[in-house]
């Protein structure tokens, strides 16, 4: 076991720096930098050029692209991930100030995902092919199907529409400074988020529940008088569990990366917007920080899901 | 501080540069607008509650007559698109987002009086005189004092700043003697000679008379900037702090870090007595998503809004018919084409062809929902100097009918041997692409169909990897897209720059003895009719030539909301069932005395409170 740990750990080291080096490519592949951003278009050539160049001479810009790598690696492997262009703060540092917001909405997100996907596919499993299964099975599939800015719009409309509460879109509170302004900012987006985020692992669960009902333990077991409670939760759902598990365990990780898309429909100013308007500003440093934060997440989530395997099912072996 | 009323400064579309501009504009992606949107409010009377929590309660009693101005409050904006603040120093900055916050915080030496026509007041100068378009001598007013701080200790402004502000300019230099770009060092160098005879008198003298010398120190990126602060900090000039900028104008910097709302709080020394109306201003995070900020608008927390998609805007007001109002505002980034006129169109025919094969009413349904308008040589957004309607529609490439247009135009391509161009691409800026996707299709599908040929493609490129670098050197590609060069009311040094034999920006080599004279003539004199005057003689010229292969279309509009218990800065006021009408040119400077909050009108109630 101690063995199999070590290999992998040492196998997520190599992932990592692989994630590390294609970042810092493809970023710098992208067209403009952010000296470019800053000093914008300018027909009065000579003094854009000029400013330009003295811009990028000061971000270190004007370097050699294997220069700036080689330094880029080496900070990183020294876990310094270097300082933001725009705010001049170090990467964890911006990354420390917005992960408490990203926590926020992402633990909502997988609670209201795990609350709606485990008891519903069970239940989906348990009662096949009765109205139950149908209409939870419909639910499941609309989850899917829809995207989840699509879910999000539309219940932002319905509040719009109906007047139910203020989303307080400029104040962006906090769950410890103001409970009942972040649960109204944060309701939509966690609705839709638990949707998309649950609805794949809904249907993921019924369909190993249906598969593990059917194997001759769960005979043996109704056959011994157990209660049906007990078969469908102590032998059916815990060997249902294993595939469910891992994606479970990357939504888990989704949690660390941040809600893209819900972060800036919403304005919450966690790591997913704070992501977005890195790259969209060029403003590297910590956006390659960030990636390589992430990817550490889920390696690491990766590895404790398959440990878990083996607790689950004692019949795996780490060999 | 807790207010009660909303404020919007909308100056979308208003910022432009001198030259051609990366269009990152609208939709939250950049420039050819930087949206600022906010909220303002009022004081409310002593006897008036403060709400309980979130929402402002409908006044019982007026403070003021509904229709006055009303002192106080905090009005809340948005600062729209991933713009980024380049520096402090309003010197240096080459972006225009320090040049945007300068203007609520520093004064100029003149400023625009009407943003549009382009007539001139003073600003920090009380009057001057200019006796021959080459000597310009301006009394700088004695009641303007810089905010207090350790640095300034609430001294008074006076001409030295002024001579400072040239000077420095100019000479390129920082304190410690060492060389740095300046954006506008080559209008600075324009000044050969600066006299100060007394403390509150400065006398310029220019290399050349310069009729337009007023218009350019009364443009947004001319704000006069304190100077000890400036210099103590010019090493540390990319990182901002409100400590950088002292205010002398309506505004002083209660909050300026990168990456946090940017703050403004009311400036109790401001000369301009009983101005500013509010206490402050707070412009929130970026609204990257138009999600966030429509959800704002639409629950008051700010209180106008502008989406690139004017459908939408539209679509908020019908929902809240009677509640809101709309207000056009033209967009100051001018649509143009360029046709090399040194390489592929050299010939003025093909130029002229093209100028009338391109159906400019057709493109602004396409691209701008029928919101746009055709622009000549001067744009229409420089109402004083431009062609007006009238004549413009008889002109080639304006006319409203098309088959005229389009005989003429196949006539030209025909006797010019167009066809012996073969492939001609008509490129299309990213910038452009990301909000208008199928221009690569629609464009040369007009002019083969236009023209009856097949010979236009059309495929992608960039401002900053091939059009810029390749100006000069006069290899730039045919492109369509955004050219800004609209950025303040008087058009004559941007004509002269771009279409003398010896302009700056002359890129296509034009070279019309007749152009030149018109266009110096222009540039002599301080007397506005004659300038207007000349002008047009030179923009007829430009016309007949196809404006010598940089093709100006049209300006498209931009269309704005708001609540009504929100005043604007408006040219002409909304009425019911009317939209208003914005002022088409940088007007921010007017903002202090026109914008307020009606506190008794019925759509106040609800609005979420607001803190500096």
């Amino acid at each position: 076991m101690s063995q199999y740990i070590i290999r992998r750990l040492v196998l997520n080291v190599v992932v990592l720096w692989v994630v590390a080096s294609l970042v810092f490519v493809t970023t710098n592949l992208l067209p403009g930098d952010f000296a470019e951003r800053q000093v914008a278009t300018n027909l009065e050539l000579a003094d854009y050029t000029e400013a330009i160049e003295e811009a990028r001479r000061l971000l270190g810009l004007d370097r050699p692209l294997y220069e700036r790598y080689a330094t880029y690696i080496t900070s990183v492997a020294m876990l310094d991930l270097g300082h933001s262009y725009d705010t001049k703060r170090s990467t964890w540092e911006e990354l420390g100030r917005r992960f408490p917001t990203t926590l926020e909405l992402g633990s909502l997100i997988a609670l209201v995902a795990f609350s709606l996907s485990l008891p519903i596919g069970v239940i989906s499993a348990v009662k096949q092919d009765t109205w139950v299964d149908y209409v939870l099975r419909t639910f499941a599939i609309l989850g899917v199907a829809a995207p989840v800015f699509f879910i999000a719009v539309i219940l932002t409309l319905v509040v719009l529409k109906l007047r139910l509460f203020q989303i307080d879109i400029v104040g962006s509170p906090h769950l410890w400074t103001d409970p009942a302004g972040a649960l109204k900012l944060y309701l939509i987006p966690t609705i839709a988020g638990g949707i998309s985020g649950g609805a794949g692992i809904m249907r993921l669960l019924r369909s190993q529940m249906l598969e593990v009902m059917r194997n001759d333990y769960i005979r043996t077991a109704r056959a011994k008088g157990l209660p049906d409670r007990t078969v469908w939760i102590r032998h059916a759902m815990k060997n249902a569990m294993l595939p469910v598990l891992t994606a479970m365990g990357f939504t888990i990780a989704g949690i660390v990366s941040g809600q893209i898309i819900l972060e800036n429909m919403f304005n919450i100013d966690g790591v997913g917007r704070f992501l977005f308007t890195r790259l969209i500003i060029r403003d590297f440093p910590p956006f390659q920080g960030a990636v390589l934060i992430i990817s550490f997440v889920i390696v690491t989530v990766n590895l404790i899901v398959d440990i878990t395997y083996g607790w689950l099912d004692p019949r795996i072996r780490f060999s | 501080m807790t207010e009660g009323a909303g404020y919007r400064g909308s100056t979308r579309g208003r910022f432009t540069r001198r030259g051609f501009v990366r269009g990152a504009m609208v939709g939250g992606a950049g420039l050819a607008g930087m949206a600022l949107i906010g909220c303002r409010s009022q004081e409310k009377p002593a006897a008036t509650p403060v709400p309980a929590k979130g929402a402002t309660p409908a006044p019982k009693a007026a403070a003021q007559p509904s229709g006055e101005p009303a002192k106080g409050g905090i009005s809340r904006g948005v600062f729209l698109g991933g713009n980024v603040f380049d520096s402090t120093d309003v010197h240096r900055a080459f972006g225009d987002p320090t040049s945007w916050l300068s203007n609520y915080v520093l004064n100029k030496v003149v400023r625009y009086k009407n943003p549009d026509t382009g007539e001139i007041e003073g600003d920090l100068a009380e009057s001057w005189e200019a006796p021959d378009a080459a000597t310009y001598t301006f009394k700088v007013r004695k009641d303007a004092k810089w905010q207090d701080t350790s640095l300034t200790k609430a001294r008074q402004v006076d001409a030295t700043d002024v001579k400072w502000h040239w000077e420095r300019q100019a000479a390129g230099k920082l304190a410690d003697g060492s060389d740095t770009p300046f954006r506008h060092s080559s209008f600075y160098k324009t000044i050969v000679k600066i006299d100060q005879p007394d403390q509150f008198t400065i006398r310029a003298t220019l290399d050349k008379p310069n009729g337009t010398f007023l218009d350019r120190l009364a443009a947004y990126f001319s704000t006069v900037p304190n100077r000890e602060t400036t210099v103590k900090f010019e090493v540390d000039h990319r990182t901002v702090t409100e400590d950088a900028m002292p205010a002398s104008g309506a505004y002083t910097l209660k909050v300026w870090r990168s990456g946090e709302p940017i703050k403004f709080q009311k400036n109790a020394n401001n000369f301009r007595k009983g101005e500013p109306n509010l206490d402050g201003w707070v412009y929130p995070m970026l609204f990257e998503d138009p999600n966030a900020h429509r959800v704002a608008f639409e629950q008051k927390q700010v209180d106008a809004f502008s989406s690139p998609d004017p459908s939408l805007t539209k679509a908020i007001i019908e929902a809240n018919k009677g509640q809101m109002w709309e207000v056009l505002t033209g967009v100051a980034n001018t649509v143009f084409m360029h046709l090399n006129m040194n390489e592929q169109f050299k010939d003025v025919r093909l130029v002229r062809a093209m100028n009338l094969a391109f159906n400019r009413r057709a493109m602004i349904q396409t691209f701008h929902q029928g919101l746009g308008q055709v622009s000549g040589p001067v744009t229409w957004l420089q109402e004083g100097y431009a062609l007006t309607p009238d004549e413009l529609t008889k002109m080639d490439g304006y006319r409203v009918g098309r088959d005229e247009e389009l005989k003429k135009a196949r006539d030209l391509w025909t006797a010019a041997n167009g066809a012996a161009l073969g492939e001609i691409q008509i490129k299309i800026p990213d910038t452009w692409l990301a909000l208008w996707t199928d221009t690569t299709q629609v464009i040369p599908e007009m002019f083969n169909k236009g023209l009856g040929v097949t010979q236009f493609k059309s495929s992608r490129t960039t401002y900053n990897e091939e059009i810029i670098p390749n100006l000069a050197n006069g290899k730039f590609p045919n492109w369509f897209g955004w050219t800004s060069q609209v950025s303040g009311p008087d058009p004559r040094a941007g004509l002269h720059t771009g279409n003398h034999s010896k302009g700056s920006t002359n890129f296509q080599k034009i070279n019309n003895p007749e152009l030149d004279s018109l266009l110096d003539k222009a540039m002599l004199t301080v007397d506005l009719k004659e300038a207007v005057d000349l002008n047009r003689k030179a923009q007829r010229l430009l016309l007949e030539n196809g404006h010598y292969g940089n093709v100006v279309l049209y300006n498209y509009i931009s269309r704005s909301a708001g609540w009504n218990y929100f005043k604007q800065n408006w040219k002409v006021a909304p009425a019911t069932g009317t939209p208003g009408q914005g002022y088409n040119i940088f007007g921010g400077h007017l903002a202090p005395k026109n914008v307020w909050i009606d506190q008794n009108d019925p759509s106040f109630k609800g609005r979420p409170t607001v803190t500096l």
